[in-house]
């Protein structure tokens, strides 16, 4: 092999390893993988204005859900009997990751921050709203 | 041997005592009889002994007898079998937050009974403690 040859061969072997591979190009937590997110804050919130914080107990919302975007649903981790949300839309945009369905009488939108996994929820119906935060975990 | 153990239970009891009440005054004795340091050490372990037979309060493991605590509120709604996440949010009803607070409130109100009872068993032994000094020739300021 010459010299030449064998240069070359160094360098596509450096060039492999020290090229990232292309899904780090997005952040982490896009929906590549799915992720387990634990809700650290509700508020309950009423038309006229007065919203009171809650746990995610109080108003029968899991503590911990898994946010599967290739099976295109989010489910309980804790229940017994899982509970399960389709997701109907799954959006990119500045680094969030935007989730939104219907449910019943109800509207939401799950966002993360794809680079930190921070996680906001807001379920709206008539006269009535929940917002939560909370924080996404690669499994 | 036996004295200058219960002088050490006694020390501790005392530190114990005083840690909640820091800044509160704590009682001198004098020996007025010419005690020697050791038969001192013997009589604050006898005392110490009396006294809590006759108040019913350890300051070495200071607990006091009052009724049971009330039920804590576990915030929980109870919980839907299987369904969907967001359909089934609910709203906290007015009646559970009322129960909530009312809870809350006789948790406050039991750990203020405590806290007074407390007091009032450690101030019993010190009286009780300090008559037993007196007792046996000892001037306690």
């Amino acid at each position: 092999m010459s010299r030449l040859a064998l240069g070359l061969a160094v360098l596509a072997v450096l060039v492999a390893v020290v090229t990232p591979p292309p899904v780090s190009a997005a952040g982490k937590y896009d929906g590549s993988t799915s992720m387990v997110c634990a809700v650290s804050s509700v508020h309950e919130c009423v038309a006229t204005g007065r919203c009171q914080l809650r746990t995610a107990g109080n108003v029968n919302f899991p503590g911990i859900i898994r946010v599967d975007i290739k099976a295109m649903k989010m489910s309980d981790l804790a229940s017994e009997k899982p509970r399960e949300s389709a997701i109907r839309n799954v959006d990119h945009a500045n680094g969030r990751m935007i989730l939104s369905g219907a449910e019943g009488d109800r509207g939401w939108i799950l966002l993360i921050n794809e680079a930190s996994g921070a996680m906001s929820v807001t379920a709206a119906g008539d006269g009535e709203g929940f917002v939560m935060f909370g924080q996404c975990a690669l499994p | 041997m036996a004295g200058r153990k219960r002088g050490v239970l006694v020390s501790l009891a005392s530190l114990l005592v005083a840690w909640p009440s820091i800044g509160a005054a704590q009682p001198y004795f004098y020996p007025t009889q010419g005690q020697s340091a050791q038969q001192e050490e013997s009589d604050k372990g006898q005392c110490y002994g009396w006294a809590v037979k006759q108040t019913g309060f350890d300051p070495a493991n200071p607990r006091v007898v009052t009724p049971a605590s009330p039920p804590s509120y576990s915030g929980q709604a109870p919980p839907q079998q299987g369904g969907v996440l967001f359909g089934g949010l609910r709203r906290m009803r007015f009646e559970e937050q009322e129960q909530q607070q009312m809870q809350m409130r006789q948790q406050q109100a039991y750990a203020a009974q405590q806290q007074n009872a407390l007091a009032q068993g450690r101030a019993n032994y010190e009286r009780a403690f300090g008559a037993c000094m007196s007792g046996r020739g000892y001037s306690v300021r």
